[in-house]
């Protein structure tokens, strides 16, 4: 039994005795001997113990010794402990001397949370460069403050047995440290050394180690002669390359196959990134942070990388490194390093050392490899500061799968919320928190789809709930809608702009109603249309559309989302009528011939021609129109890069004003058509490229916060909520924010999760549980 | 063996005292109490008084005590 | 009113008993399950324990001082009835009082006084210890099996058995103390109410429990306010805690729990019998077919075991549930 004892003390004072259960983050984050430490120095008897539900105290002593203690449980805590909860009785004392810490107990109802994978900390930072520290160097090196948690995390309660690391033996050393209450490594389940722990190895495609004596120093020479090297990080593995080697970065580009997408940069420190990018405090505060996200931030003018990082992009995508192996990969001399996730195109991410290998032989010059098993593939979560707070593009490595909390509690009704089909995300809720899950991507790829499956059945297994309720998208066609579908459980489904205003409702804890704005590329409508521009008012419960963009042909359906410029033509057609033609041919070069018939016969003839609400293909429509991008290569490329070019005229204050008519059913229809005429005409005056999408993005954030104006008239409601994949551009939430708060509204974000479908399934589970308590 | 009985405080001698349990005088320990006097009532469990009772619940409990059958008294 | 199945769980053997001789089984509700816990300390007393007090009691010049119901006890091939007849020093005793009286009186014999009981005995035990040890007295020494309420109704809790409220013990409060019972109840969502020991306070306490179950409210309430009172006997309690170190106890049938039982402090060591007597260390072996543990769980009742009313009666019990007349397999048998 591992218990230590205080020392024996007389006392003669009055005692009193506390039992407190505290719940939370609360394993797994070196809280037991922050307890047993503070506790010995107040100088109170009693215990502490890891139980299921979190940690479990009984304090004996003076009543001013035991207030210092509640006060300083909270104020002291260990960096990766967040206490939800503290319950606090009076209990008999016992006239015990000494503090003790007892083993956990695996009885009783699983209530305690994983924690979510943390950054290398300082003090583990300051051993590793340490040339007299045992684990001087050692690329592993972790502690109960840091270190992988939920990717290495087999099943629960957080005992090495049950992680990846089941498989090296503490060397004695190690486990004198393991053993030591005093010691920051006290039950540090993943804690090792280079006698006892994980290798890394520097391979060839084959697996065959190359000759070295430090694979680390070899690989930083290989990037630095322009080789690009597959790393095996927390998550999954990413491909490097020097991010200031054009060539390098061309040749990965190639053998990715992706020709456009901006990849993301590994940069040294903080300085680093401060030389690269615009950094503002807060934001130097998010990349510092032991999530360590990758951040985006607005490029500087010569910041010396290769142009073929970030084509067309304001901003960079930057990260600090999250592992001691990524520090040590940046002791060289590169400051920047490319690091992109290790897959070709858009298949999940490689994470173990076989499937790496296999997978990524063509791409990689190298492998730097090491034997510590990745349990749950993560990819690396995406932020961006936008009106002053971090916003999610994407929620994975080092955020999930801590939860969300519910207005309502789900005990005896828990839920599985099977999310959307692109940026994937489940969700299952336990009373009243919803645990989200990592990015899983794209279900129409088959490994993402297994890798949704895996997703499913792991957080069921950690969090020990057995789901009574299944919710899912009313798109017929999503293959996480026909898993929900199948699987058995009665079913719930949430329309999917409700959904994305549900996520914001459920992360600020609202149940009342409010006016929410949905704005995103497509969701299925609840009248089996296309929706994507919507205003409704809504609560958890439900919601009506009040208003929307003025829905136009869709030629061809998907192909025109990947073909900006069959939107753009149709929404010529609807804004010029006759002229449409002439005006293609000026605006829209690249949609010749046979193409433009096409397009013009699907709409003419309504045949395969969805009609869609969509912001996001209205959006597509610009870009094209504005000669900026008329095919999607990747997700959303049309709309990121014309608001990159919008962000060359940011001062621009013009906009082109769009009607705003009643429909006989009540309801309000902007006529968004009107926005592009405008634009053209402006475009056909010679004004610049940059000036007209800042005028598009000025345009729909007044025609927006006209709508909710003319809704407020109508409904009296002043809270707005916003959400959707659209607004993930920065610049149209910086302009349409401080619009609506200047007219007195109240306005509610995405925080906590993305505005983009990875946020869907907080969404669903939301409302799934908000109809089930008032069913 | 959880059966405790109400009695009467007779006489004190120290931390002994006679009580009268159900017509029967006993001994009874009274070192778990503090200020115990004369004609108090006690719950005497296992030859040690465990509390004090108001006259008017002792009397509740022995008319109670009354009903009983011969079968609970082996408990004691 | 309630329609679905509640269960009712009592941890005191004067209520299992209460309950059987006044027949309240028949006049509940079908819905509405009356389940015995493990409120007789004499059965839950581990097999182990019960070995090694034979081995006490079979120890020439030795004198065991016993509570009544521990005498026919069965051990695997004894009980301290049989060694009685054998010949061995067995007394019963009403109170540990008239073990530390015999052994001023013999001071030629070994006393051993068998302490088992809940907290409504342990006090007593402790203060006479304390005395003991006031006085000088060198040939007494008492084997600890005293045990803790609380932690037991945690491990019902805890192995899975469905209980929907707790009758909590009457006497056992008295110096507990009613808020004893709020930690449990608020954790696991359980009321408790404390209960006197005759059938019409068990009654009242039934009313009490169905009102918090159905109202979703759950603490710890008071029935029998005629002796307890809020917090306890603190002075029974802190002479017990002045005596009595908490450790991890053995229960027969549920296994080892943590922090359930009492064992001396260091400075009672000269009176603890198991450090003054070599007692071996006894591995608790079930006899085959016997379900006590099962039925003090509460996930059987009595007559659900097959050796109920066969091989197992009161006159010739297999398992302690049968033995002392608080059990709940001897209660049952008795009133049916």
């Amino acid at each position: 039994m591992a218990e230590v004892r205080g020392d024996e003390r007389q006392f003669d004072e009055p005692r009193k005795r506390v039992g407190l259960r505290v719940s939370g983050v609360v394993q797994g984050v070196g809280f037991r001997p922050f307890v047993y430490g503070l506790a010995r120095r107040l100088e109170l008897a009693g215990f502490v113990r890891n139980e299921p539900h979190g940690v479990e105290l009984e304090l004996e002593g003076p009543e001013g010794a035991i207030r210092t203690f509640l006060k300083q449980l909270r104020t002291c805590a260990p960096p990766l402990a967040r206490i939800h909860d503290v319950q606090a009785r009076e209990i008999l004392p016992l006239n015990e001397s000494g503090f003790v810490i007892r083993h956990s107990s695996q009885t009783g109802p699983r209530a305690t949370l994983i924690a979510p994978d943390q950054g290398t900390c300082d003090d583990c930072l300051r051993e590793l460069r340490d040339p007299g520290d045992r684990r001087y160097g050692y690329p592993f090196i972790n502690c109960t403050n840091c270190g992988p948690r939920y990717t290495i995390i087999r099943d629960v309660p957080y005992d090495r047995v049950r992680t990846t690391m089941s498989v090296f033996a503490m060397c004695p050393a190690c486990r004198a440290e393991y053993d030591d209450p005093s010691d920051r490594r006290f039950h540090a389940e993943a804690t090792c050394c280079p006698a006892c722990g994980p290798r890394v190895q520097l391979t060839d495609g084959f697996g065959t180690p190359m000759e070295c004596d430090d694979p680390i120093a070899a690989a930083i020479h290989r990037l630095s002669m322009g080789q690009i090297i597959a790393v095996k990080g927390l998550g999954g593995f990413h491909l490097a390359c020097d991010a200031s080697n054009p060539q390098s970065v061309r040749r990965l580009r190639q053998r990715k196959h992706r020709d456009l997408k901006p990849f993301a940069l590994l940069v040294r420190d903080a300085t680093v990134a401060g030389r690269l990018c615009e950094i503002s405090e807060q934001a130097l505060d998010v990349l510092t942070r032991q999530e360590r996200p990758i951040l985006l931030l607005r490029k500087r003018a010569n910041h010396g990388i290769a142009e073929e990082v970030a084509p067309r992009s304001a901003c960079f995508g930057v990260m600090s490194p999250y592992t001691p192996l990524h520090e040590l990969l940046m002791t060289g001399p590169l400051a920047a390093l490319v690091l992109t996730s290790g897959n070709i195109s858009d298949e999940p991410i490689a994470y173990t050392n076989a499937d790496a290998l296999e997978r990524l032989r063509d791409l990689a010059d190298g492998f730097l490899l090491h034997d510590r098993a990745i349990h749950i593939r993560t990819d690396d979560s995406v932020v961006r500061m936008m009106v002053g707070t971090p916003r999610f593009l994407r929620r994975s490595r080092g955020y999930a799968p801590f939860p969300v909390e519910l207005p309502v509690d789900t005990t005896d009704g828990e839920i599985l919320a099977t999310g959307a089909e692109l940026n994937n995300t489940i969700g299952i809720t336990r009373g009243s928190q919803a645990f989200l899950s990592h990015h899983i991507g794209d279900l129409q790829n088959t490994a993402a789809y297994e890798s949704f499956l895996q997703a499913i059945e792991h957080l069921e297994n950690v969090l020990a709930v057995v789901p009574r309720v299944v919710v899912c998208d009313l798109h017929p066609g999503y293959r996480s809608t026909r898993y929900a579908r199948r699987c058995g459980l009665p079913v719930v489904s949430v329309q999917h702009h409700h959904a994305h205003v549900a996520s914001v409702l459920a992360e600020a804890g609202r149940t009342d109603r409010v006016i929410g704005v949905a704005f995103d590329g497509m969701g299925y409508g609840d009248d089996g249309t296309l929706w994507g521009g919507e205003f409704l008012v809504c609560d958890l419960g439900g919601f009506k559309r009040v208003g929307y963009l003025e829905p136009v042909p869709q030629p061809g359906g998907d192909a025109a989302a990947v073909r900006p410029a069959r939107m753009a033509y149709s929404y010529l057609r609807a804004a010029f009528g006759q002229r449409a033609d002439d005006l293609a041919r000026e605006w829209l070069p690249s949609l010749m011939g046979v193409e433009r018939d096409v397009a013009e016969r699907l709409i003419v003839c309504r045949v395969n021609c969805p009609l869609t609400s969509s912001m996001g293909r209205l959006f597509d429509a610009a870009s094209a129109l504005l000669g900026i991008c008329d095919l999607n290569t990747y997700h959303a490329q049309a709309p990121m890069e014309l608001e990159a070019r919008a962000w060359q005229a940011e001062f621009e204050e013009g906009h082109y004003p769009a009607r705003i008519e009643r429909e006989p059913s009540g309801r309000f229809v902007i006529r968004a058509s009107d926005i592009l005429r405008a634009l053209v005409g402006d475009r056909g005056d010679g004004t610049p490229v940059e000036v007209c999408a800042a005028r598009f993005h000025n345009s729909i954030a007044r025609v927006t916060m006209t709508m909710c104006e003319r809704i407020r008239t109508d409904t009296g409601l002043r809270t707005i909520a916003l959400s959707g994949g659209v607004f993930a551009n920065a610049l149209l939430v910086e302009r349409l924010v401080p619009l609506l708060e200047d007219r007195r509204f109240e306005v509610l974000l995405n925080r906590l999760v993305p505005a983009g479908d990875g946020g869907i399934s907080l969404g669903q589970a939301a409302v799934a549980a908000w109809r089930s308590r008032c069913a | 063996m959880c059966l405790a009985m109400p009695a009467q405080i007779v006489e004190i001698t120290g931390r002994r005292a006679q009580v009268t349990l159900l017509g029967n005088v006993r001994q009874a320990d009274l070192s778990l109490l503090e200020g115990a006097e004369v004609g108090d009532w006690v719950l005497v469990h296992a030859g040690f008084a465990i509390e004090r009772l108001s006259q008017e619940d002792a009397r509740q409990t022995l008319e109670l005590l009354a009903a009983i059958d011969d079968h609970a008294g082996t408990a004691v | 009113m309630i329609a679905r199945p509640i269960r009712i769980m009592e941890v005191c053997g004067t209520h299992t008993h209460a309950i059987g001789r006044s027949g309240l089984r028949s006049l509940m509700p079908p819905n509405i399950e009356l389940v015995s816990g493990p409120g007789c300390p004499v059965c839950v007393t581990s097999q182990s324990d019960i070995e090694r007090i034979l081995i006490l009691a079979r120890r020439p010049g030795l004198t065991l001082c016993t509570f009544g119901d521990m005498v026919r006890v069965p051990g695997l091939t004894s009980s301290l009835e049989r060694e009685r007849s054998a010949g061995a020093d067995i007394r019963v005793v009403y109170s540990a009082m008239e073990a530390l009286e015999l052994a001023g009186r013999e001071d030629g014999r070994e006393v051993v006084f068998l302490a088992v009981g809940f907290e409504t005995t342990s006090p007593g035990v402790a203060s006479l210890i304390l005395q003991a040890d006031h006085q000088g007295v060198a040939n007494l020494s008492f084997f600890i099996s005293h045990k803790l309420i609380v932690p037991a109704m945690e491990a019902v809790l805890q192995g899975g058995s469905r209980i929907d409220g707790f009758l909590a013990p009457g006497h056992v409060s008295v110096i507990i103390g009613p808020e004893a019972y709020e930690g449990l109840a608020i954790r696991y969502s359980v009321p408790c109410v404390v209960t006197g020991f005759e059938p019409a306070d068990v009654l009242e306490a039934i009313v009490m429990l169905l009102d918090c179950i159905v109202e979703g409210r759950p603490g710890s309430f008071v029935q029998y306010a005629r002796a307890v009172k809020p917090g306890g006997n603190r002075r029974a309690w802190e002479m017990l805690t002045r005596v009595f170190d908490i450790t991890d106890a053995e229960w027969r049938g549920l296994g080892v729990i943590p922090r359930s039982g009492l064992t001396l402090k260091p400075a009672f060591t000269r009176f603890d019998a198991a450090e003054r007597y070599p007692l071996p260390e006894m591995p608790s072996v079930q006899p085959p077919g016997c379900r006590c543990g099962d039925v003090l769980r509460g996930l059987i009742h009595p007559p659900e075991c097959p050796l109920f009313r066969q091989e197992c009666t009161p006159r010739n019990p297999v398992g302690p549930c049968m033995v002392s007349s608080e059990g709940s397999c001897a209660a049952r048998y008795t009133y049916g």
